[in-house]
């Protein structure tokens, strides 16, 4: 059955006036396992929010087996068969596992909860999909793996036909994801439709039968995955094949501006995340760290800005212990941040942009007196700004989220480039912005690291770190597995290796990286 | 200092004061227990002080003037009342989305003025209405219980709504821990998200939640002025709905551990009242609820934080042998 689902000319516009999604199509068959790729804000979970009624969408329908659905709750999506296992778990840790399980569905006997039928109900579809679960075990005692199967049972267990599944290998270790995988082929033995968003391409060749990739909020196309490579998917989803590459001359790296030595960061669930890391970056270069997302680069970099404590070891920003200074003393040392979620920690939404572009000068007193700030040298200074960033608005004076993510990315990077800096951290400085805004930025990155500024760049875009990075540091299991120097002969396979732990760099040649 | 240990190896020695610890406990516990199936569903019951104040009003003016001094209606008026109040507290805090916590402290605000004001309206006096009486709950002897020497003393011959009280913490247990409603309130207390994404509404279950943790207020209310005094007096709760609160927190908002420690508070309450008959001083006496709230909320924090660094230990101490 070829409609079996079928998604025809979505369209949902945010309210800030974001596309996410542009007459979108997607379809798929009863009993396979269909993937969606797409570069982050490409517009998958946007389309997976509606079909499981999280959103709704502005135009365009939804039919599953030839019937028009009005998927306006979660509640009413389970109640079509439609489940969703979603990237944050939804559920309750201090209860068990089948009550977790039959939450919202719960079986009564009298005015009890009848946790035995809970029991029965779990164990049923366990048994029956040939899942391991323990029911009576509490949800905050069991492991990761373990969380996901209790997610993909309690769909299940509310029969649901088609199955959501949003990045489910992103938090897996890789023997995890090889029985999750099996689990998924036999659900598609019985005839469910599994839908598996990933971004991670060597799963959907391994396990879907056929792949939609969505680009920029457009459908580009529908493949077979047994008559495709990887590369051709990866080329559908970026759309033209070139990587538009900045020029730059050889790094001439000079004295040390951040020293990290033997970092140990444990995360807020008090797991040690940053693992013994050893590294320094200097003035006119730019080191790159590359690795898979949740490997510890999230957790790292927070230390090293000073938004998050570490308890081993020692970060020194010109030999300053980062620790025992607070924001504002690190960036009058000269450190700087382009953080990597610009919404929530870049900008400040409902402020001007001009407001946003002053807002880490307010103590400089060019533009702020004893009492008042001065208005004619903030426009005049702002005003040279948008210029020089190319920030398209009509005059700086509205709202900053009503500009586009590339401008407003532009805008934090105007923000922090024109502060006084010695160290530029730069977390995925171009994610999910379009590409004339991304070339102007590594362009940007390249000439601040020609005026002897010290670089630290962090990014998923592989092309990106490969083409702007002076050396490469990669992380796997917060660790430094690699130190890559010799970016010229840096092949994606090589470096794919590394990032998945495949292969690992000895210990000298990783204590490269911290430089006398 | 002799003398001291002495007279309060008398206190202890007496009967009468285990029965008064337990005579004294109750709107503690009503507080403690009303906030903990709020807490359970992540939704702190800051007014509950302020509940029980104006369902305590209420009750003794329904039942003097309605009731001709029946208790009883006054008692049912407090319960209706505390509800009432709970659901404005949800619906303030959850359908207008004011923070919770604001709106506790408007609550306990408009209860001492409501009161103070209404008060004066009805009977002219500023501080009481001794005027207008509210009648007494019956006190209950339990057959063959109050025969038994010391145990029958302190057991038996409570108030019925003293009775009404301890039955109430197992009631509330079993609500919470094994009905499919008390298994969404706490669902929805730990994980909103988990609970939508099931389909269960978080304003129904958080209303529903607040407005028995108001009727748990009114409860409390009515043991001030229908148990304790036969009145109703400005300020009449003194802060019992608060040390509740402190006492919800310190049991982790769990109805057992909760309950125990608004015992240990009133052991504290009936310590302080059985002191002042020795001739130690009225204003270090009354303190004593108060300092025991302070010490316990600090013995409780640090329990919490040195729980939470073993926890913490154990998961990396299990983290380490799978890796080699």
């Amino acid at each position: 059955m070829d409609n079996f689902l079928v998604m025809k000319d979505i369209t949902k516009v945010y309210d800030n006036g974001c596309m996410a999604n542009d007459h979108v199509n997607f379809s798929a068959r009863q009993g396979e396992i269909h993937a969606i790729c797409g570069e982050n804000g490409a517009g998958k979970s946007t389309l997976m929010k509606m079909l499981f009624g999280i959103e709704q969408p502005d135009e365009g329908t939804i039919t599953i087996k030839g019937k028009t659905v009005n998927l306006s709750s979660p509640t009413r999506a389970i109640e079509e068969g439609i489940g969703m296992v979603h990237q944050h778990f939804m559920l309750v840790p201090s209860l068990t596992v089948a009550e977790n399980v039959v939450l919202g569905i719960e079986p009564t006997s009298g005015l009890h909860f009848d946790m035995n039928k809970a029991i029965e109900m779990t164990e049923e579809v366990c048994k029956k999909y040939n899942f391991n679960i323990n029911p009576r075990a509490r949800v905050m005692d069991i492991s990761v793996g373990m969380k996901q199967k209790v997610e993909i049972v309690k769909a299940l267990v509310k029969g649901c036909e088609i199955l959501i599944l949003d990045e489910p290998t992103a938090v897996l270790t890789p023997q995890e994801t090889a029985e999750l995988f099996q689990q998924l082929r036999a659900l598609r033995e019985s005839g469910k439709t599994i839908i598996f968003i990933s971004h991670k391409l060597n799963e959907v060749k391994e396990l879907c039968d056929r792949v939609t990739v969505i680009r920029k909020g457009k459908t580009i196309d529908t493949f077979d995955t047994a008559g495709v490579t990887e590369a051709d998917i990866s080329r559908a989803m970026v759309g033209v094949d070139i990587l538009l590459e900045v020029e730059k001359e050889p790094a001439q790296p000079k004295e040390n501006v951040l020293v990290v030595k033997d970092l140990g960061v444990y995360n807020e669930a008090g797991k040690k995340v940053v693992k013994g890391v050893s590294f320094s970056v200097r003035s006119g270069e730019i080191v790159g760290i590359a690795g898979v997302e949740g490997n510890g680069q999230r957790e790292l970099i927070d230390a090293i800005t000073g938004l998050h404590v570490y308890s081993e070891g020692s970060i020194k920003m010109l030999d300053k212990e980062v620790s025992s200074e607070n924001i504002k003393g690190l960036r009058k040392l000269g450190m700087v941040h382009v953080p990597e979620d610009r919404m929530t920690m870049g900008i400040a939404p409902k402020m001007s942009i001009k407001e946003n572009m002053i807002a880490d000068k307010i103590d400089d007193p060019r533009y702020v007196g004893r009492i008042l700030n001065k208005p004619k040298e903030i426009k005049e200074d702002t005003d040279r700004w948008i210029e020089e960033f190319k920030v398209l608005c009509e005059n700086g004076e509205e709202q900053i989220n009503s500009l586009s993510g590339g401008n407003i990315q532009k805008v934090v990077v105007a923000r922090e480039f024109t502060s006084y800096n010695r160290l530029l951290v730069c977390d995925q400085p171009t994610r999910g912005i379009d590409i004339g805004a991304s070339e102007f930025i590594r362009q940007k990155l390249v000439e601040m690291r020609d005026e002897g500024k010290a670089v630290l760049l962090i990014s998923a875009d592989l092309g990106e770190i490969m083409n702007l990075s002076d050396s490469l540091l990669v992380m796997h299991g917060g660790e430094i597995v690699a130190y890559i120097t010799d970016m010229e002969h840096l092949t994606e396979d090589e470096l794919g290796y590394y990032m998945l732990g495949v292969k690992r760099m000895t210990p000298e040649e990783i204590g490269g990286a911290l430089h006398a | 200092m002799g003398q001291v240990l002495s007279t309060f190896a008398r206190i202890f020695a007496n009967p009468n004061f285990y029965a008064t610890v337990l005579a004294v406990t109750p709107p503690i516990l009503f507080a403690a227990l009303g906030c903990a199936i709020a807490q359970k569903a992540n939704a702190t019951n800051m007014g509950i002080e302020g509940i029980m104040l104006i369902s305590s009003f209420c009750g003794v003016m329904a039942s003097y003037y309605i009731g001709h001094t029946n208790p009883w209606l006054g008692l049912l008026v407090s319960i209706i009342v505390g509800g009432i109040l709970g659901y404005l507290v949800s619906f303030f805090a959850f359908r207008l989305k004011v923070d919770i916590i604001l709106v506790g402290i408007a609550m306990n605000l408009l209860g001492n003025g409501l009161t103070a004001f209404f008060l004066y309206v009805f009977t002219g006096d500023r501080s009481t209405s001794n005027s207008l009486q509210s009648g007494t709950l019956p006190q209950i002897s339990i057959p063959g219980l109050k025969d038994i020497p010391v145990l029958g003393q302190i057991l038996s011959g409570q108030n019925i709504l003293t009775y009404i009280a301890y039955i109430l913490i197992f009631v509330l247990s079993f609500f919470l821990f094994k009905t499919k409603l008390g298994l969404r309130i706490r669902a929805v207390g730990e994980n909103v998200n988990a609970a939508e994404s099931v389909g269960i509404s978080s304003l129904k279950i958080r209303t529903i939640a607040l407005i028995i943790s108001g009727m748990f207020g009114g409860l409390g209310g009515a043991f001030m002025s229908s148990v304790y005094l036969s009145y109703f007096t400005k300020g009449i709760v003194g802060g019992r709905g608060f040390i509740g609160l402190a006492a919800c927190s310190m049991g982790g908002a769990n109805p057992i551990p909760a309950a125990l420690t608004s015992i240990l508070f009133g052991f504290f309450y009936a310590l302080s009242g059985f002191a002042r008959t020795t001739g130690i001083s009225d204003n270090l006496v009354n303190m004593w609820p108060y300092i025991a709230t302070i010490v316990g909320l600090v013995v409780y924090s640090i329990k919490q934080t040195n729980d939470e660094k073993k926890r913490l230990a154990g998961l990396n101490a299990e983290e380490e042998p799978k890796k080699s």
